[in-house]
């Protein structure tokens, strides 16, 4: 159930679209997650640093402040209190054991808004890994607070200058950096991306969000909620918080992705609204791209957003009609952000933001729902950006 | 079948990569015609593509300046190109390299007929593993324009059967892990991996990625029918004042290829 193919396909979506050097090091990585998937000793490791290292469970914090703002009651899946701030490390941690399951000496990454290289660099910290993050050079530009995170933690970060020099080139240079090094080398994909398996491992080791949610609401409310609503880049964080959701009928699985200047501007990112399908980075998804195939640059005020393609079992999800998508402006994403610091003392970083700020439409949400907003990261990171708006 | 490509073969041969529109369309029709006459075995034209993952910074920054030179690099650019360079060398084969996602959006019925039409002789995609050429339709396929597969040293037996047993034209060996560009050392296992191929399928085998020398072409030919030269020769096109002094750059280092052997 809700397993992707042979080959890593969701529907029409996924595969291994990456030259044959990589193959034998993506099949090894399948091979050693389907073994280790089920091992006692595995999850109990896995388990002990989610718990002791970075402080799961996460809360399920009922925002009171904010639902009678909305008219709704909404709850926020405390992701932003994990260690290094984000829903990033569930994933990092998972994806380090098995690297070292595997043998592998080395850990390389890609990093958009830097809480995936930061929550990398931490894992490689803990477990005595070399560690090489590639980040677009203008996102070290605009999270210069995490570049001196990574750094702090002994990570080498590699400036990207190629393209958008944004997270689609960091990605492209750290497949190429892979290609090179695969033998000793563990690529840490940072979301529901790229080829098969790691849009299924990146979602498994995330869906601890949606499986603690889903407890804690029950716990609660004793009901399940109405809508689940979370961000969407690459898809890491949606699909984490919707994967124990996605068989109870009941429940709207509502993804937000950035519209940046506006949806008919080119300037946005929002891959699953506008995108076709294409082969990005690996695997057949829904990518930005011109009418000869070359892929587009995306834009949004949140660098984790700002990527032309988005996971394949979310593209699936959309196209079975399971999964609603929208778009939030950057405008409208920074007043989210404003609004929830204010009514509840929580700033959020701005990729939540675009989801927060979905809240106010009464004609896509209705009103009086229960409501669980996946809040993925803390805004820190975003303080200079707010800052030359707000 | 592929007679073409089997009659390039015979020789040690010599396949020059060349970047379509790298610096403009009609550089590289006067380029190929420059590199035929030097006595180029085969042309593998590479289609400019935004995000390459299976090349080096060479290859990687000759579709970049492609791309912004403000010409058509299109799929249908290259299959005008190829009947133009077909009408002056109709025996000299040429092959299409494009990442996946160029062909994907051109329709690969479409690329098809009309790779058939352009007698361009067979299409490599880097990004396309064995496993997932299934998305292309076999009725879509035509058997003058084959899929060149490429293979790693790194490859398994049973994946190895599996691509050598579809492939066709021949075999497109990468002579390491990493990616397109210029290196000195070679992987030791190369002979015993070619070996293995042959057990499986007497189809000929072309070494790809960082040959750069004559004594590459020499020791690599030894065992194998051809080698690829790609970013060596992007390089020293680029590497002159003009234009016009690359292309006599590149067809002097291809005569010096010919005369090592």
């Amino acid at each position: 159930m809700h397993e992707p193919s042979k080959d890593g396909f969701f529907g029409n979506y996924g595969g291994m679209f990456v030259p044959d050097t990589l193959i034998p090091a993506l099949n090894d990585l399948l091979t050693c997650y389907n073994t280790v998937k089920d091992d006692p000793e595995f999850i109990q490791e896995l388990d002990y640093y989610l718990h002791h290292f970075v402080g799961r469970p996460s809360p399920l914090y009922r925002a009171k402040n904010l639902s009678e703002k909305c008219n709704h009651t909404i709850y926020l899946k405390r992701e932003d209190l994990n260690h290094t701030g984000a829903h990033k490390i569930n994933n990092t941690l998972g994806q380090i054991l098995l690297a070292k399951k595997m043998g592998k000496s080395r850990i390389i990454a890609e990093t958009g808004a830097g809480q995936h290289g930061v929550a990398t660099a931490t894992v490689c910290a803990l477990m005595g890994m070399q560690c090489d993050i590639y980040m677009g050079a203008e996102d070290i530009e605009r999270q210069s607070l995490n570049v001196k995170r990574m750094t702090l933690m002994g990570a080498s970060i590699h400036s990207v200058n190629t393209g958008s020099k944004t997270l689609k080139d960091a990605t492209t240079e750290a497949i190429r950096d892979w290609m090179q090094y695969v033998e000793n080398t563990h690529y840490i994909i940072g979301s529901a991306l790229g080829p098969h398996p790691y849009p299924l491992l990146v979602r498994n080791f995330q869906s601890i969000i949606g499986k603690e949610a889903r407890r804690q609401i029950l716990d609660q409310e004793q009901t399940l909620p109405d809508a689940v609503i979370a961000c969407i880049g690459g898809g890491s964080n949606a699909l984490g918080i919707f994967h124990h959701f996605i068989d109870d009928n009941s429940v709207r699985l509502i993804g937000v992705e950035a519209a940046g200047e506006g949806l008919d501007s080119n300037m946005h990112a929002a891959s699953l609204s506008k995108g076709k399908p294409g082969v990005l980075h690996g695997s057949l998804n829904s990518v930005l791209q011109d009418e000869n195939g070359q892929i587009q640059l995306a834009h949004s005020i949140s660098a984790g957003l700002d990527y032309p393609g988005v996971g394949p079992e979310l593209c699936y999800l959309k196209e079975s009609g399971r999964l609603e998508s929208y778009a939030i402006s950057n405008k409208d994403a920074l007043h989210g952000c404003k609004e929830l610091a204010e009514l509840e003392g929580i700033i959020a970083a701005l990729e939540t933001s675009h989801a927060l700020a979905l809240l106010a439409d009464k004609k896509i949400l209705g009103e009086n729902k229960m409501i669980i907003l996946c809040l993925s990261g803390r805004g820190d990171k975003d303080m200079e950006t707010i800052s030359q708006y707000v | 079948m592929s007679k073409i490509i089997a009659q390039a073969f015979k020789e040690k041969a010599l396949i020059a990569y060349v970047t379509l529109g790298d610096p403009t369309i009609s550089d590289t029709i006067t380029y190929c015609k420059a590199l035929i006459d030097s006595g180029v075995s085969m042309i593998e034209i590479g289609l400019p593509f935004s995000d390459p993952i299976a090349d080096g910074p060479i290859i990687q920054a000759s579709h970049q300046t492609a791309l912004l030179s403000g010409e058509d690099v299109s799929v249908r650019a290259a299959l005008d190109v190829i009947k133009i360079l077909k009408e002056y060398a109709p025996n000299v084969p040429i092959i299409i390299m494009a990442a996946t996602n160029i062909i994907m959006q051109f329709g690969y019925r479409l690329f098809f007929q009309e790779a058939t039409q352009a007698s361009c002789n067979g299409i490599l995609m880097p990004d396309c593993s064995i496993e997932m050429t299934q998305i292309i339709k076999y009725e879509d396929r035509v058997p003058d324009v084959p899929i060149i597969n490429l293979v790693s040293p790194l490859c398994n037996e049973d994946r190895l059967k599996t691509i050598i047993s579809q492939s066709e034209g021949f075999v497109y060996l990468l002579s390491s892990t990493g990616t397109t560009g210029e290196r000195d050392s070679f992987s030791q296992q190369l002979e015993h991996f070619i070996s293995r191929i042959k057990q499986i399928k007497n189809i000929p085998v072309a070494i790809g990625f960082g040959v750069s020398k004559p004594a590459h072409y020499k020791s690599l030919t030894q065992f194998s029918e051809g080698v690829i030269i790609g970013s060596h020769f992007v390089k020293l096109l680029k590497s002159k004042a003009t234009i016009q002094e690359g292309i006599a750059a590149v067809s002097n280092r291809v005569k010096e290829f010919k005369a090592f052997l």
